[in-house]
């Protein structure tokens, strides 16, 4: 496997807890003059199967419940087993200038704002934790 | 004010009942906003236009575009890349338009939420 072509890497943050978080600052590309929100922080949860998870209140602030696709067969399922249908739009992030497609999901009862396993399914993704470094390459 | 008056199951009484008390405690009031709750997410829910995929499959015929944003049912912004479109799209506007995208068929069906969500 070869990891020739490096996207970026991402130091981990600092938490409340005794561990660095595997966390990002992302920006949003959003329907409004400004384009691009502030950089957010998203965590990553490989539990999380879509890309970004959004919190409900945030995807109301960005605008993007008026930009969205059509109420789909989307339902995510909780650790509880409870099933949500999820709105979900399809917008762009920037992750140190660096931009990527990405669909965003959401549902009235979400309150965290996480990056999943469909995302860094797309890349090889290195945790290095000596270094406490994220990178990510495509092969 | 209004009243609603509904009839449910006892087992949906007991759920429901159960959820309330978990959520918004032993107070007064809470069972009203519950419903409140419920109510508002339905309409959320209802009010938007539904695109079935035949519709989808008939906006083809008007574009050759791959990203569009419909207003009622319209085509008003078609794009051949999504950073065109999110250029194109209306910046505050108050209403809802409906984006197509070649992403928009990805993740149907269940999906994981994460290790550790949370509700409000």
């Amino acid at each position: 496997m070869e990891f020739n072509k490096k996207i970026g890497s991402w130091k981990y943050k600092k938490t409340m807890f005794r561990e660095p978080a595997i966390s990002l600052d992302i920006q949003f590309r959003v329907p409004k003059k400004e384009k691009w929100t502030e950089k957010i922080a998203i965590q990553l949860d490989t539990g999380y199967d879509g890309e970004i998870l959004l919190a409900y209140d945030l995807f109301i602030l960005a605008g993007y419940n008026k930009f969205k696709f059509a109420k789909s067969e989307s339902i995510g399922v909780s650790i509880t087993g409870e099933e949500f249908q999820l709105d979900r739009t399809n917008s762009l992030v920037k992750i140190n200038d660096i931009q990527f497609d990405v669909l965003i999901e959401t549902n009235a009862l979400i309150n965290e704002n996480l990056i999943g396993r469909g995302f860094i399914n797309k890349y090889i993704t290195l945790l290095d934790g000596l270094n406490t470094e994220w990178s990510i390459y495509q092969s | 004010m209004a009243t609603i008056k509904a009839t449910i199951s006892d087992e949906l009484d007991e759920i429901f009942r159960e959820k309330v008390l978990e959520k918004f405690g032993f107070r007064r009031g809470a069972i009203t906003d519950a419903i409140v709750e419920a109510i508002l997410q339905w309409v959320d829910q209802e009010i938007e236009v539904p695109i079935k995929k035949q519709e989808l499959i008939s906006h083809e015929k008007f574009t050759d575009k791959s990203y569009i944003a419909l207003l009622n049912e319209e085509i008003v912004v078609e794009a051949d890349s999504l950073e065109e479109l999110w250029d194109n799209l209306p910046v505050n506007t108050s209403d809802k338009y409906t984006l197509i995208t070649p992403r928009i068929k990805e993740n149907i069906g269940k999906g994981q939420l994460g290790w550790n969500l949370t509700r409000k």
